[in-house]
């Protein structure tokens, strides 16, 4: 469960655990201008993916070509 | 991830990331969050076991990367103590909500600029550098794995818990110092250092091959002391003094260069610290070798030859 990045966000956030101000399921630029106005966030900011990897592609951490860029500072 | 810093770099950023996603995770779902510049990574080990008890061991410091991979750690951090507490019991309150059992780690990204610290992600397993949190806690990690695999209860409770020391770990990367490019063939010469408050953790011995296919770590090397101080002046001793590797290059120099630097001696450091102060770092390098050794026997000889005996012999 801690392997998805959105979903542990949200278990941490629901035990009272400070998480990075962000938004999730962002799919137009908009988006992102209007949670930076509401929420008073200012550059710079990250953007990403970072999921779990796909069943059946051999793999067992994160994904992307290599791991370590993907999710920084998991190793 | 990709980083953000005008409204007109959004469009763009957006649609990378999401093609990014899409081919590592299968739906191209973005996050999107803000950036902490000059960010520490400060993670808490806990243990826990199947009857809810949870139990931290304090947090490390995993500050110092290069290419996002860790290169030295240590025990405990540089955080003040009313930080330290709220962080530990912060870990292992959510460990405890979740249900989780066996050894872990709750990382976090610490911001000094605002002294706030943001969860970033558990890891559900043994670390590299668990072996530090053993040095100063003098509890064997492993070990509670073990037992608590075998369904007992954890042997220790939140209070038995007292670190009374400080332990730094270095990452001897098979790589070179300067470009961090991999550096691979037949180690001719390994010493190990020895000596109270020093451990070594290694991968590899003499006249065996590093070869290229894998990890480039094959030796950790891990000291300790009274104070952080303390422990520091053991791995220069370690560093410099004991350690030879000869027939591959290693990160060696740089772990040094890095200990001495004073930014780093004050605890004055980021993830970027590399990075940032990458061309001073090499500019210290003294590399030593078999033949340094000689020509300072060498210059024994000559000093002895032209003074004569010292008062000391």
């Amino acid at each position: 469960m801690m392997g998805d990045k959105i979903q542990a966000k949200e278990i941490a956030r629901r035990s009272n655990v400070p998480t990075i101000p962000g938004i999730e399921n962002v799919t137009s630029p908009d988006q992102i201008t209007d949670w930076m106005r509401d929420q008073d966030i200012a550059f710079p900011i990250m953007q990403g993916g970072c999921g779990r990897r796909r069943q059946g592609d051999g793999q067992s951490r994160y994904a992307g070509s290599d791991p370590r860029r993907a999710c920084p500072g998991s190793f | 991830m990709v980083r953000v810093d005008t409204p007109d770099q959004i469009p763009g950023a957006l649609a990378q990331a999401r093609s990014e996603a899409k081919k590592s995770f299968g739906n191209d779902t973005v996050l999107v969050e803000k950036y902490i510049e000059h960010g520490r990574h400060i993670e808490v080990q806990v243990v826990a076991d199947e009857y809810r008890h949870v139990v931290h061991l304090f947090e490390r410091e995993c500050t110092l990367q290069r290419r996002n991979q860790k290169i030295i750690e240590e025990a405990p951090s540089t955080l003040e103590n009313d930080l330290r507490q709220e962080i530990c019991v912060t870990a292992a309150r959510l460990m405890r909500r979740i249900g989780y059992t066996s050894a872990g780690a709750v990382e976090f990204l610490f911001d000094p600029a605002t002294q706030s610290f943001y969860f970033l992600e558990v890891n559900t397993r043994l670390q590299v550098e668990h072996g530090i949190t053993e040095l100063i806690t003098g509890l064997d990690i492993v070990g509670i794995m073990l037992d608590v695999a075998e369904g007992k209860p954890l042997p220790i409770k939140q209070i038995d818990v007292v670190p009374n020391r400080c332990a730094l770990e270095v990452r001897l990367n098979a790589e070179d110092p300067k470009t961090f490019g991999p550096s691979f063939g037949k180690i001719t010469r390994l010493r190990t250092p020895l000596g109270p408050n020093v451990r070594v953790l290694l991968g590899a011995a003499e006249g065996e091959d590093i070869p290229p296919y894998y990890d480039s770590l094959f030796m950790l090397l891990m000291t300790s002391g009274a104070d952080r101080a303390d422990a520091l002046r053991v791995m220069d001793r370690a560093l410099t003094g004991d350690l030879r590797i000869e027939g591959i290059k290693t990160l060696a120099p740089l772990l040094l260069s890095i200990i001495r630097h004073p930014k780093f001696i004050a605890g004055d450091f980021s993830t970027k610290f590399i990075d940032q102060h990458l061309p001073e770092l090499v500019s210290g390098f003294r590399e030593r070798t078999s033949e340094d050794e000689m020509l300072r026997v060498a210059q024994y000889v000559a000093e002895i030859s032209a003074l004569g005996p010292q008062s000391w012999m």
